[in-house]
């Protein structure tokens, strides 16, 4: 198995490196041959990636210690859910796993593309495969997880406990393809800047994928969060760690290109700056690996760091290097005409909405970065925590906020005046209300209270535009509401697909306003003693001790009443993993649509069985988990080959 | 009644920065250990510089002890954190104190979003032709050439799409 892994990881770089060449030869000698077998290639090298990942997956099924990496990251005793998630649980592994994925989006783009233009897509496959390349070069010689082991181990050490967990088996894929599907966009811009080809035409292929990889980096962030809610244990989903902040700047970059993509096709404006905003997220993208992967910021996600930090950070210069002269050489080619016909017009709102992302992106960024800097210069070490990051990006998330409100009830071109006063007094009447209808019942927080207006705004902008929409359709074909509102998504598939979209951001948003109201506390029970928290009696009846072979797990028994009605039986615990050494906390977790009760098992005493409790009530978090949820079902309603239906059959 | 309500929205703009304002302002440091506990970072090496105020390794738990220990000792909010400072550096503060090139983490995204906004700014002014001077109030719609036929069409659709409102 060894051997046949090591064989394929190295035919997998040589055919990367094959379609690369192909892949230049077919746009030197525009021959349509050549392109086809440079597709083929990169298929064939997809091939041989996947079969290096399945050897792995073999490997950590039946447990073959001699392997170092599938001895470091798994153990007899893991349940095959997690030993599947093992492949990527550790740093060579992830490494093989990242190529794979952009193998597969190779060969994606290789089918969805067969039919396009050569002298577009021969450049995009060469800066696909040279990536590829890139990786498997890593995997080859740097960080190989083939490599055998100097005597065969009985037994695994197993993987880190903190990895254990359902969200981990989900969340590092779902970001990986996120950041990896970025390089696609990038490579079909790479393929209309080297050969010129600088019209709508990148863009439309370009944004399909940047979609996708959007989409996934944003699902993968909300599973990230869920996975630090659920077992960091401090309370909180997102807590501006470097890491976190990798994946979040080309998220925020993206998300300008989705929204600006929009001007160039109505106005053909702005055709420079599309074509930076996807570079730009491409090298955030490899900024992130790199930071995540050198551990030269210190973060909690520091299992992933090693050497190949060196490696990541050669590429980046290289890319953005590189990025530069190509933006540089096209400049002139991708002038176009401006024209704005009125400051006041939706053109002028996705120009500052863009404005405001980047903003936000680039303070992230010297967030992350600025603490090396400032060490740097000074020759001391500081921090820069969340309380920094709150303070400039609330700020721009409510601005963004309610600019997803104002957007859409500004009409392109030229907003009339009059007309914007009617249709802007209801919704702005509807969040005056709100503000008021909450203050009066007692939420005295400042910004809780704007996110809530604006989350009025938004929510009032989203419904009308779907009722006019119905309408609008009723009475030109007279369908019914229901059929009206399926034909919105067919017909304006990205438009309403994309007010989905918004209203999950608008759900994400009430869940960000309830942390405004969150309460800690602390206490110490003995068995049978009663804990009064709000509305809440807590009853600790003692602990629960239960050993496996790997594990030795505490667990305080605490019954949950709330206004002396039951509720539930709550089991924080300790988990103590023998062959790891490592103590992890499970939080026990009672969730409701209005709440979360979060609870903690600080310390506990054997002798006396005294339990240490902590316990954070946090409102509404569940709505950041529901917003997630509607906002992946607004990006298939975009993604989705809905709009296929309209070629015309009989034609 | 246009100046009426262009004043009402500055108005509201007004009591939201206010608001905003003083949201950031009134959170005054209470002497209280959890406050504390979230201005420090763990110390324990291994952890990764979260907050303290969520940690709970053997490291983080003798620090969060310490600090009960200077606080039973009669000690204010600062004195403690100036303790903690003096023992492992300005790192062991959730931001750093707001002097010297330390601001710089605060003034270069506000910077950012400043050249931003002016490099938005100027676009605009640009491609809206030169004339920068009328930046607040559009003008009034001027009456649509119905000669372009790209433009009738465009109106037709607007029509269909807004339905009969």
């Amino acid at each position: 198995m060894i051997d046949l892994g090591q064989y394929s990881v190295l035919a997998a770089l040589v055919l990367a490196l094959i379609a690369a060449g192909l892949g230049v030869a077919a746009y030197r000698t525009r021959r349509e041959d050549l392109l086809l077998s440079t597709r083929h290639a990169v298929m064939a090298a997809a091939f041989f990636t996947s079969l290096a990942c399945l050897g792995i997956i073999y490997a950590f099924v039946v447990g073959d210690y001699q392997m170092e990496y599938i001895w470091g990251n798994s153990d007899r005793d893991m349940p095959l859910f997690y030993r599947l998630g093992a492949l990527w649980g550790g740093q060579s592994g992830s490494i093989l796993f990242w190529g794979w994925l952009l193998a597969m989006y190779s060969t994606g783009v290789a089918i969805r593309h067969r039919k396009d233009d050569l002298r577009l897509m021969a450049p995009a496959y060469v800066t696909l495969m040279t990536v590829l390349a890139f990786f498997l070069a890593i995997v080859n010689f740097a960080s190989n997880p083939f490599r055998r082991g100097a005597f065969v181990q009985p037994d695994g050490v197993g993987l880190n406990p903190l990895l254990q967990h359902p969200a981990m088996v989900i969340h590092p894929p779902c970001l990986y393809m996120g950041l990896i599907g970025f390089t696609v966009p990038f490579a079909i811009a790479v393929g209309a800047l080297v050969s010129g080809q600088l019209g709508n035409e990148w863009m439309k292929k370009a944004r399909f994928w940047a979609l996708v990889a959007w989409l996934f980096l944003g699902v993968g962030n909300i599973l990230g969060g869920m996975w630090a809610y659920q077992e960091l244990g401090w309370g909180g989903y997102w807590a501006w760690d470097p890491v976190e902040n990798a994946a979040f700047m080309p998220w925020l970059a993206a998300t300008a290109f989705v929204h600006s993509v929009m001007i160039q096709e109505r106005k053909q404006m702005l055709r420079i700056w599309n074509m930076v905003l996807i570079l730009v997220t491409f090298n955030l993208t490899v900024f992130g690996t790199f930071i995540t992967r050198s551990g030269m910021i210190s973060s909690v996600h520091s299992f992933a760091q090693s050497a190949v930090g060196y490696w990541f950070a050669g590429f980046l210069i290289v890319s953005a290097a590189f990025s530069i002269v190509m933006i540089a050489i096209r400049a002139k080619d991708l002038r176009s005409q401006h024209h704005l016909d009125s400051f006041f017009s939706r053109e002028s709102t996705f120009l500052l909405n863009n404005l405001i992302l980047l903003g936000g992106a680039f303070a992230v960024l010297w967030g992350t970065v600025s603490p090396m800097v400032i060490e740097g210069i000074r020759g001391v070490r500081i921090s820069l925590g969340p309380p920094f990051f709150n303070q400039i990006m609330v700020p721009v998330g409510l601005a963004l906020l309610l600019l997803m409100g104002v957007g859409p009830l500004v009409p392109w071109r030229r907003a009339n005046w009059a007309s914007m006063r009617r249709t802007f007094l209801i919704p702005t009447v509807l969040g005056i209300v709100a503000v008021a209808i909450l203050y009066f019942m007692g939420v005295a927080h400042a910004y809780a209270l704007v996110t809530f207006s604006f989350c009025a705004f938004v929510l009032w902008t989203i419904i009308s535009e779907f009722h006019r929409g119905i309408r609008a359709r009723r009475s030109s074909s007279g369908e019914n509401p229901i059929k009206a509102l399926g034909q919105l998504f067919v017909k304006g598939q990205r438009r309403y697909g994309g007010y989905i979209i918004h209203l999950g951001v608008v759900v994400i948003f009430i869940g960000f306003a309830g942390a405004a109201f969150n309460k800690q506390a602390e206490t110490t029970l003995k068995p049978g003693e009663t804990w009064n928290f709000r509305d809440y009696q807590l009853t600790y009846r003692g602990l629960r001790v239960e050993n496996t072979p790997s594990v030795e797990s505490v667990a305080a028994d605490v019954l949950l009443e709330e206004n002396q009605q039951p509720q539930a039986i709550l089991l924080p615990r300790k988990d103590w993993y023998r062959k790891n050494k490592q103590l992890a906390s499970e939080v026990a977790i009672h969730s409701t649509l209005g709440s979360d009760l979060y609870v903690i098992l600080a310390s506990f005493e054997d002798a006396t069985e005294e339990a240490s409790l902590k316990l954070y009530w946090n409102p509404l978090v569940s709505w950041y988990w529901i917003g997630g949820i509607v906002m992946v079902i607004g990006g298939i309603l975009v993604l989705l080959p809905l709009n296929r239906r309209r070629t015309p059959i009989g034609a | 009644m246009k100046t009426w309500k262009r004043n009402g929205l500055m108005a509201l703009l007004g009591i939201g920065l206010v608001l905003a304002i003083s949201a950031g302002t009134c959170v005054a440091r209470a002497a209280d250990i959890p406050t504390l506990e979230k201005e420090l970072i763990n110390p324990c090496p291994n952890c990764g510089g979260m907050p303290l105020a969520g940690s709970y390794c053997g490291g983080a738990a003798e620090a969060k002890a310490k600090i009960r220990t200077l606080a039973a000792a009669g000690k204010t909010d600062q004195e403690i954190l100036d303790a903690f400072v003096a023992e492992y550096g300005e790192w062991i503060l959730v931001t750093p104190p707001r002097r010297g090139f330390n601001l710089m983490a605060w003034f270069l995204p506000l910077l950012g979003i400043v050249i931003g906004s002016g490099g938005l700014a100027l676009f605009l002014r640009r491609a809206r032709g030169g004339t920068g001077n009328r930046s607040e109030s559009p003008r009034p719609p001027a009456p649509e050439p119905a000669a372009d036929p790209s433009r009738n069409r465009y109106r037709e659709i607007l029509r269909r799409e807004l339905g009969e409102i």
